[in-house]
């Protein structure tokens, strides 16, 4: 989960078998935003949407820059996709 | 979009860097929550214990639904760090409930117990809902010194089937120690043994009276000389002492700070006892603010504001010292030993000086000290050192013995049925 601690979003590790917290993911608020609407249902293209339309950037930029931040969420373990895989990661909804 | 959207930071730099901003902001971030005084312990140091049995304690102790509350309230106003203690944290029935109801609230959690009350199941859950630290407290390395402080039979082997409990699960367990009178021979060995797990070890040599009053925990602590001792024997801590001093002893400025408190309680950091009142510090129950009555908010915003306002009132030979970083002289140590937070404590004064000379650092005058020359405990200070230069030889943080203590989980480890170091 996320934590708002003096102006900085801080991803706080809660259950499961994380490593010991030997660092700390800070989000900025495009990623708080992008986090936030990681509910396990949405898929990545609409997440994008969202972005789109919340920070008034290209489409195609949305797009690409929240490819890259979840992609690394997963790389740090963070997230991971699931329900039914259907065109690899541009369509797997994403879970916290 | 803004670049950077997630940053990694190691998180000794995130914690340096986020504290300083929230000791700016007067943000109440680190949390000491008592959970219960209860026991099953009788230790001989202890400044808090109950017994297991004290119903009277155990009907005043905040209930599950008040700390889901508590953690709420401290939770929306910032707090990130909780260390769980008590007493023992694990003889509340309900602490896993308390305690998962914190993780799920997003708190780095520190879990201070004496590990014999540790089962498969508390350990299992501990695994699913991994906390920040886990620091088990010994009491000797022989089951004899052991339960002699403890003072109750079983308790040796209920600890080590806690260490080894955790451990198995690749829990983040430290060890450490209190350094008394009935097992200052076995410091080392402790930690010997802490190391051999490939987990941290420390301890600390300091006892106070009791909360209660009581002044029997007085007749296990160690004499002056003893605590410098063991300092000595540990070129870690030697080197650690001197690096402190060369950091921390300053000039008395010219202008003294007037404000009574001088750490961190108040500022960002707060205690809360097993009847929910908050104060500076677990030690601290001059003054306490009754979260049953009040809100948390109400309690930090005004009354500890206040309490950390306070002012010295009169000018000791604490006011201008130059080595009290080397002390641990508080207003807590003040209204333990003596009833006035502004007191000096006689027993700390002689400690510092003592150690300072030993680490030869200079102690400038400080106004009418009895520990420097001239002062009138200026030759039992003299006596201290000559205590230690006869006992120089002896070497109580030496490893006399190659064979492994504790044999349980050495047996275990030789056997290669999974590594108690790394606990893999």
């Amino acid at each position: 989960m996320t934590r708002s601690i003096a102006n900085e979003t801080v991803v706080v590790p809660v259950r499961g078998q994380v490593g010991d917290l030997d660092a700390i993911y800070n989000l900025n608020e495009v990623g708080g935003f992008i986090w936030e609407q990681i509910d396990g249902r949405k898929s990545i293209s609409q997440v994008a949407e969202a972005v789109h339309g919340e920070f008034e950037v290209a489409l195609e930029q949305a797009e690409k820059e929240t490819s890259e931040f979840i992609a690394a969420l997963e790389a740090a373990g963070m997230i991971e996709p699931c329900g039914p895989k259907a065109q690899g990661m541009q369509t797997d909804a994403l879970e916290a | 979009m803004q670049p950077d959207a997630l940053e990694t930071r190691p998180y000794h730099d995130f914690s340096a860097q986020i504290q300083g901003r929230m000791v700016a902001q007067r943000i109440p971030s680190s949390a000491t929550i008592e959970v219960t005084r209860r026991c099953p312990l009788e230790c001989a140091h202890c400044y808090n214990n109950l017994a297991m049995g004290d119903v009277e304690a155990r009907r005043g102790e905040l209930s599950y639904d008040e700390h889901r509350d508590l953690l709420d309230q401290i939770a929306d106003v910032g707090c990130l760090w909780i260390l769980y203690t008590g007493g023992e944290i694990f003889a509340r029935k309900d602490f896993l409930d308390i305690y998962t109801y914190a993780k799920k609230k997003g708190f780095l959690i520190t879990l201070f117990t004496n590990g014999t009350l540790i089962t498969p199941r508390v350990a299992d859950c501990l695994v699913e809902w991994r906390p920040f630290s886990i620091e088990i407290t010994l009491y000797g390395s022989t089951k004899e010194t052991y339960e002699r402080l403890t003072g109750i039979p079983g308790s040796y082997d209920r600890c080590l089937r806690g260490i080894h409990l955790l451990l198995e699960r690749g829990l983040p367990l430290k060890l450490k120690t209190v350094a008394v009178s009935i097992n200052k021979h076995e410091v080392g060995e402790m930690k010997r043994f802490a190391e051999g797990l490939g987990v941290g070890f420390k301890f600390d040599s300091m006892i106070n009276p009791r909360i209660d009053c009581s002044r029997s925990p007085i007749g296990v602590r160690l004499q002056p000389w003893e605590i410098v001792k063991m300092d000595l024997e540990d070129p870690e801590r030697v080197a650690e002492w001197k690096k402190f001093a060369a950091r921390y002893n300053r000039p008395a400025p010219s202008e003294q700070s007037d404000e009574l408190y001088q750490c961190g309680g108040g500022v960002n950091g707060f205690a809360i006892d097993p009847e929910g009142k908050m104060s500076i510090c677990v030690l601290s129950h001059f003054d306490t603010f009754d979260l049953r009555r009040g809100s948390f908010r109400e309690g930090w915003d005004h009354f500890l504001r206040q309490v950390r306002r306070k002012k010295i009132t009169r000018v000791t030979k604490c006011t201008g010292c130059q080595i009290k970083p080397m002390c641990g002289m508080c207003p807590a140590n003040g209204e333990l030993e003596n009833g006035d937070p502004e007191s000096p404590v006689d027993f700390l004064c002689h400690v510092a000086h003592l150690r300072a000379k030993a680490l030869e650092i200079p102690v400038p005058p400080h106004g009418d000290c009895e520990y420097c020359e001239g002062g009138s405990s200026h030759t039992v200070l003299a006596d201290s050192l000559e205590s230690l230069d006869k006992r120089a030889a002896e070497k109580w943080m030496s490893f006399t013995e190659s064979k492994p203590l504790f044999p349980i989980l050495a047996d275990e480890r030789n056997a290669g049925t999974g590594c108690c170091s790394c606990g893999r």
